[in-house]
């Protein structure tokens, strides 16, 4: 009996320590951060609480990403943050309703017909009951088929499909076209920039609308839209576009085109004279950071992963605890985070789907959805209804990267679109 | 004009790197013979070597370039110039897809080892990003270096050109490499050292554009490809001028660049300029700058033809198994694995019609299918057509199109023909998919919907499927028509064929609208199958039409089974997924077909597995058009003989002059070549006799004079024009269809004439019309004696039975006058005897008009009515022959002064005959 004792006494003891060594370690600043991401250690976490082990019968969701090809360092992080999100709940949560979920992870290497062959396995062989979508290609090649075989897309970024002309088995979650093209006026307003001038990809005949939409909002939120260049991939000198920007003198550049022309643009740019900064559509750090000092501005999707607000930081705990080390600090990050997060409040507010859940299950689960913000995960009050189609989103959030490389969002004037406050509050394009 | 400054700046370096890998394009192509449609890829090569050791192994940027330059490339060189030697008697299409399989070998490989994406590269130059101000103009001093560096390269290459005994080497070795070799020069040493430099070159324009580029392994190649534009500025000649084209291309980009900012109606146009000026040059240059040095090419292999019976279960057994394919594969391997190989099957056939039958390489297949799948979209969605007009729509509305891309066909051939159809590849791909109208400007793309009764994917599969079996069809059907034949004479010797009468432009025409018709529907097939599709889409790139020709030349088999082969090769992804299983293939394509183009082509199926075959299903048939090589007698009817009056004049040339430049080869010269005659026309080697029948044939014009048959003048009508005349000929250097049989090549000596230039009668010949010409097939292999080798391949003749087919050829088309020029080399005594008795049977039967070029003087005396002697391009002696033999002029033109005694050479322009002083002996 004084052994059991002394032991017990040993083990109080030693979770003290523990406990006020974690304590001490959240008190203040000097954690130790992975250097590459800048992300905490998981070491420095304290640990999780285990949820009960789910035992129903499993869920399946699949993820069509573009996690290799072009542009995959936008879209590879998507893999990860998913796989970190099942491990969240089937490990802390008890699954969705007791059953396990796992969440399936399909490549399109950015090609349609890949895409097209991934949603047929996802469905037709692996039994899928859901698709998200992290891919900007992947989209128009298999909104039709799931449609037809009853599968739902529950949202993801880069849909390239308007609200109005989607499928009603289609569930965004994040602001699509034409929507998307206004925000950077937005940004360029609450960067306290009086004009810009976008520059648009050249390859594509889809850039070429970005400056008449910007042409026809701008003005509505105070912003002078002084015109469009294009940049293509292949430009060698980007002499032409930067003396036309200097020419402008803009406020801002609001860049449309990938990393690699809009390094180029920017060094040339500065050659002649630029000292504005950059605003971006595509906002995740390593871009940021890539791209020098220049001061940016970056328009995301996604919520601010950096935010204080609880359900974010359940975000970067779980993606640093489960996330084998990917970095979180990207719009498609927090975007394939909200979306399976409204996926599992969706479902567990649906009492049909404690039996096994199916397509249909998903569906009818996703139409009772009412006003859902995630308590401000998602850009705006979600809403779906049985006959569709899912409701335009005009939301987004505002990023800076300030002079001290830290990201912060930019405040703006009206109200929160999504009612939150803090880093967690988005603002609306005007209809 | 101080607005403009800047941009000619920047166009100037970008430019200078233009002309400069354009220099080394050339170096290689007037001393090989051969062009480098991969020089972007040696340059993609140089770039990437640069990268690891500058990049990842952190090294100088000198290091790193002199590693880059000075030992890649000319690394890369000597492996060029092994697989340029083992090219360089191969067929041009061979040529083409040797040095075009580089450029997906570097792709995969890029791809594998750095990624997709474009990686950025920092000026390395020192003071790189550093400025100073000209004329108001913010300069950078990498700017100024680039200049520089390329500047002095060119005006280095241009010294050693002209100035030093390896520039005289190489020079000679272009002239003629037979005779430097005789001289001590060894031709392939100085090859080596061409490639060696050009590659170098490459290397250094890779390194050089590395900045302002980034490291993209599509991007740098094609970026080169641009430089082929400086090329052809410099007339693929002219090492200065290339570099100055490359500038002038570069400057022009630049400045067009600077306005598409302003009008966005010319949106594109500075991208698509290199391949403006690529085409413009091709259509405008003069055509003996664009045709490339001759060599002897080696024969293509025998290609079996099964038995009727093992072709027929092929079919059942192919057809049956991709039938079945939704019934074992798993439905997600349908779309788009098995649905897109059945398109990719299509795209193949369309573009074996043009490389495989007609000898015409085309690197713009994909734009043909992104048109067609476009005009698919809008017929259907916009005009409201039902599915299947929709589809054979677009087809038909890529017709035109194809036709406009044969343009440059009706003036070019094999290599220039190609870069122009990927110039016009290029051209669509940069000017045209970026407009709304094109893939309109959703993000989305352009919708493409299947037909509502054939939505799922099982359903969908039949329709492509039905699709692919009427191509199957179309195509089989072409093979066995009249154009097929045609095709296949014209892959072998387009010269030949249009002297029998046909208008190749119109056949070139034909078989450009029909491949385009076919990689249309495929096109439009493939986009409804996806639902979609974007200008990005990798179905309809550039990169794509490289990719198509690599597995063409890769596939196996006749028509139609290397593209059902080639079609498969689409599925291999869904079997073997991954994110490098496609760069894999890349450079698996890319490795074999630069092997298997070395080799001439795919080898043909062993011997044993032939006589395996013939032995279960029946003797093979080799392949022939005409049943007298196989089947039974065709009831011989006398051809009726066309009948000019005896003594009237069948050919009449009137002051002839030809010049060459500066080069008088032939000089005020007249003849008559009267019907019912045997008319000789002699001389020494260099006399000018094959010139003056290429003047009659109507390949070579003349400054001056006139040609007439029968008395009308055919100065200036086409060589198929007039051979539909009457107007036939042999070839000093045979121009035989070497891949046909006998009886095939004989056949299309009558059937050219009767398919003429319109295009329904080059399509098909009528029933009537195949029994008349078998009969003069026949008719005419028994004159010439080569009934028994009528199922032979020509190409595995003798000479002197080769030269007989050549004569059966001609005498089995409507012809009243022919130019036989040296019909009698490589025969026998016996051989000749016999000649000359087919050439009287000919003349009498028939009251043919005969112009005959010979150096055999026995049959020249014991056959000719009347002989013309031509010496340095002037006509020095005609009489009978006992006056030739008897005369001293013609002694001294083939003796020479010291047999005869002094002579002097006749000035240009004289009139009068040789002085001649007495002595020698004839």
């Amino acid at each position: 009996m004084a052994l059991k004792k002394s032991r017990s006494c040993r083990r109080i003891a030693l979770t003290g320590v523990v406990a006020a060594l974690v304590l001490s370690a959240c008190g203040g600043g000097g954690s130790a951060v992975d250097s590459a991401t800048g992300n905490p250690l998981a070491s420095d976490l304290p640990p999780a609480g285990a949820g009960p082990t789910p035992t129903g019968t499993p869920i399946t969701i699949g993820l069509i990403a573009s996690s290799t090809g072009a542009f995959s360092e936008t879209y590879a992080p998507a893999g990860p943050v998913s796989q970190a999100w099942a491990d969240m709940v089937n490990k802390e949560l008890g699954g969705i309703n007791g059953h396990p979920v796992t969440v399936k992870v399909y490549d399109d290497q950015l090609q349609a017909d890949k895409a097209a062959a991934a949603a047929r396995e996802a469905v037709e062989q692996d039994g899928v009951v859901a698709i998200a979508i992290e891919s900007s290609v992947a989209g128009p090649a298999i909104a039709d088929y799931l449609d037809s075989k009853g599968v739902p897309i529950i949202g993801g970024v880069n849909f390239a499909r308007s609200a109005e002309n989607s499928p009603s088995t289609w569930f965004g979650t994040d602001i699509q076209a034409p929507q998307i093209l206004q925000t950077t006026a937005n940004v360029a307003k609450d960067a306290g920039l009086h004009s810009t001038v976008g520059v648009v990809c050249s390859e594509v005949p889809e850039c070429a609308a970005i400056g008449k939409v910007q042409q026809a909002y701008a003005p509505k939120v105070g912003i002078d839209y002084k015109g469009t260049v294009t940049m293509a991939a292949d430009d060698t000198s980007a002499t032409a576009q930067c003396l036309q920007i200097v020419n402008e003198k803009p406020g801002g550049i609001a860049g449309y085109v990938t990393s690699n022309p809009l390094s180029k643009l920017l060094v040339e740019c500065r050659t002649q004279g630029y000292t504005g900064p950059l605003i971006l559509v595509s906002t995740y750090a390593k871009l940021f950071e890539s791209l020098g000092d220049t001061p940016m501005y970056g328009m995301s999707t996604g919520f601010p992963w950096f935010a204080d607000a609880a359900p974010a930081k359940q975000f970067r705990d779980a993606v640093q605890r489960y996330g084998h080390g990917v970095d979180y600090r990207g719009y498609v990050q927090t975007t394939t985070w909200s979306t399976l997060e409204l996926f599992r409040k969706a479902m567990q507010k649906d009492p049909a789907s404690s039996a096994d859940v199916t397509s249909a299950s998903v569906l009818g689960a996703y139409r009772q959805v009412k006003d859902e913000t995630l308590d401000g995960l998602l850009p705006q009050p979600l809403t779906f209804t049985k006959d569709g189609p899912s409701p335009a989103i005009s939301c987004f959030w505002t990023i800076e990267r300030d002079s001290k490389g830290e990201f912060k969002r930019v405040a703006f004037e009206g109200k929160s679109g999504n009612g939150a406050k803090g880093d967690l509050a988005s603002e609306c394009v005007q209809s | 004009m101080l607005q403009i400054l800047p941009f000619v700046v920047a166009g100037i370096v970008t430019g200078a790197i233009y002309g400069l890998a354009a220099t080394g394009l050339v170096l290689t192509y007037k001393t090989a013979g051969i062009l480098n449609f991969g020089h972007g890829a040696i340059a993609t090569f140089g770039a990437y070597v640069f990268y690891y050791f500058y990049v990842q192994q952190q090294a100088s940027w000198i290091v790193a370039a002199v590693v880059a330059v000075l030992v890649a490339g000319p690394v890369a060189g000597l492996v060029m110039e092994f697989v340029a030697r083992r090219l360089s008697h191969q067929r041009t299409a061979w040529k083409i897809v040797g040095t075009a399989g580089l450029i997906l070998l570097m792709q995969g490989a890029g791809t594998l080892k750095y990624g997709p994406d474009t990686r950025p590269v920092r000026q390395y130059l020192p003071s790189g990003n550093e400025m100073f101000r000209l004329f108001d103009v913010n300069v950078r001093y990498s700017q100024v270096t680039v200049l520089v560096a390329a500047t002095l390269v060119v005006l280095a290459l241009t010294v050693l050109f002209k100035k030093t005994r390896l520039g005289l080497t190489m020079r000679a070795v272009v002239e003629d490499p037979n005779l430097a070799d005789v001289q001590g020069v060894s031709p392939v040493r100085v090859r080596r050292v061409s490639w060696v430099l050009g590659c170098t070159i490459a290397s250094m324009s890779g390194v050089l554009i590395l900045p302002f580029l980034g490291l993209d392994p599509i991007l740098l190649t094609f970026l080169v490809v641009q430089s082929f534009a400086a090329a052809a500025v410099g007339r693929f000649a002219s090492i200065s001028m290339t570099f100055v084209g490359g500038i002038l291309v570069g400057v022009g980009e630049a400045v067009i660049s600077r306005y598409e900012l302003t009008y966005p109606a010319l949106l594109g146009m500075s991208k698509a300029l290199p391949f403006v000026v690529l085409i413009g040059a091709m259509l405008l240059l003069p055509k003996r700058t664009l045709l490339p040095p001759s060599t002897f090419e080696h024969r293509p292999a025998l290609l079996w033809h099964g038995p009727r019976s093992l072709r027929f279960a092929a079919y059942v057994v192919v057809f049956g198994a991709l039938a079945s394919v939704p019934l074992w594969a798993p439905g997600y391997k349908l779309t788009p694995y098995w649905t897109g190989a059945l398109t990719m099957a299509m795209m193949i056939l369309a573009l074996g019609l043009l490389v495989r039958t007609a000898g015409i390489v085309s690197l713009c297949s994909a734009a043909f299918a992104a048109i067609g799948a476009v005009a698919f979209s809008q017929l259907q969605l916009e005009a409201g057509f039902p599915w299947i007009l929709a589809i054979l729509a677009a087809g038909l509305i890529a017709v035109p199109v194809g036709a406009l891309v044969a343009i440059p066909a009706i003036r070019l051939s094999g290599l220039f023909l190609a870069l122009a159809t990927l110039g016009f590849g290029l051209l669509v791909e940069r000017l045209l998919y970026r407009r709304g109208w094109m893939f309109t400007t959703l993000a989305a793309g352009r919708s493409m919907p299947r037909p509502s009764w054939a939505q799922s994917d099982v359903a969908y599969y039949y329709v492509v499927m039905a699709f692919l079996l009427a191509t199957v069809v179309l195509v089989g059907v072409i093979h066995r028509a009249r154009l097929g034949r045609l095709l296949w004479a014209l892959s072998d010797s387009a010269k030949a064929v249009s002297t029998l009468g046909v208008d190749v432009r119109v056949t070139r025409v034909i078989v450009f609208c029909t491949s385009a018709f076919i990689a249309a529907v495929a096109g439009a097939l493939y986009g409804a199958m996806l639902g979609s599709v974007g200008p990005t889409n990798s179905y309809f790139t550039s990169f794509n039409s490289v990719v198509l020709l690599a597995i063409l030349a890769l596939a196996p088999f006749r028509v139609p089974w290397y593209g059902l082969f080639a079609g498969i090769t689409a599925v291999i992804p869904g079997y073997l997924p991954g994110e490098n299983t496609t760069s894999v293939m890349n450079v698996l394509f890319g490795f074999f077909a630069v092997l298997v183009a070395t080799q001439g082509g795919p080898a043909p199926m062993p011997k044993r597995l032939q006589e395996f075959f013939e032995s279960k299903f029946g003797r093979a048939g080799r392949r022939s058009a005409h049943p007298s090589s196989t089947g039974p007698r065709v009831e011989r009817t006398k051809t009726p003989p066309a009948r000019l009056a005896p003594g009237s004049s069948a050919l009449t040339v009137e002051h002839l002059t030809i010049r060459f430049g500066g080069l008088v080869a032939v000089n005020d010269v007249s003849l008559k070549a009267k019907a019912a005659q045997i008319t000789g026309l002699i001389g020494p080697n260099g006399a000018g006799k094959t010139t003056t029948f290429n003047a009659c044939s109507g390949f070579d014009r003349p400054s001056k004079g006139t040609v007439k048959l029968h008395d009308r003048d055919i100065t200036h009508r086409s060589p198929s024009a007039r051979a539909r005349l009457g107007l036939g000929r042999t070839f000093q250097v045979m121009e035989l269809c070497d891949s046909l049989t006998v009886a095939d090549n004989v056949g299309i000596g009558w059937e050219a004439s009767r398919a003429g230039a319109a295009p329904w009668r080059q399509l098909i010949a009528g029933r009537h019309e195949l029994s008349s010409r078998d009969a003069a097939v026949q008719e005419a292999m028994e004159l010439c004696e080569v009934t028994d080798v009528a199922g032979v391949q020509a190409g595995s003749l003798s000479t002197g039975q080769r030269r007989l087919v050549e004569l059966a050829r001609c005498l089995a088309g409507p012809f009243d006058t022919l130019l036989l020029d040296e019909p009698s080399s490589g025969l026998g005594v016996e051989e000749t005897r016999r000649f000359a008795a087919i050439l009287r049977e000919v003349v009498r039967e028939r009251g043919c008009g005969i112009l005959l070029v010979e150096h055999d003087m026995s049959l020249v005396m014991g056959l000719c009515d009347y002989i013309y002697v031509l010496d340095f391009g002037q006509l020095v002696f005609e009489g009978t022959p006992s006056e030739v033999a008897q005369s001293r002029e013609v002694q001294a033109a083939y003796l020479g002064a010291e047999q005869t005694g002094t002579r002097e050479r006749p000035q240009v322009g004289s009139a009068a005959p040789i002085q001649v002083s007495a002595g020698g002996t004839a």
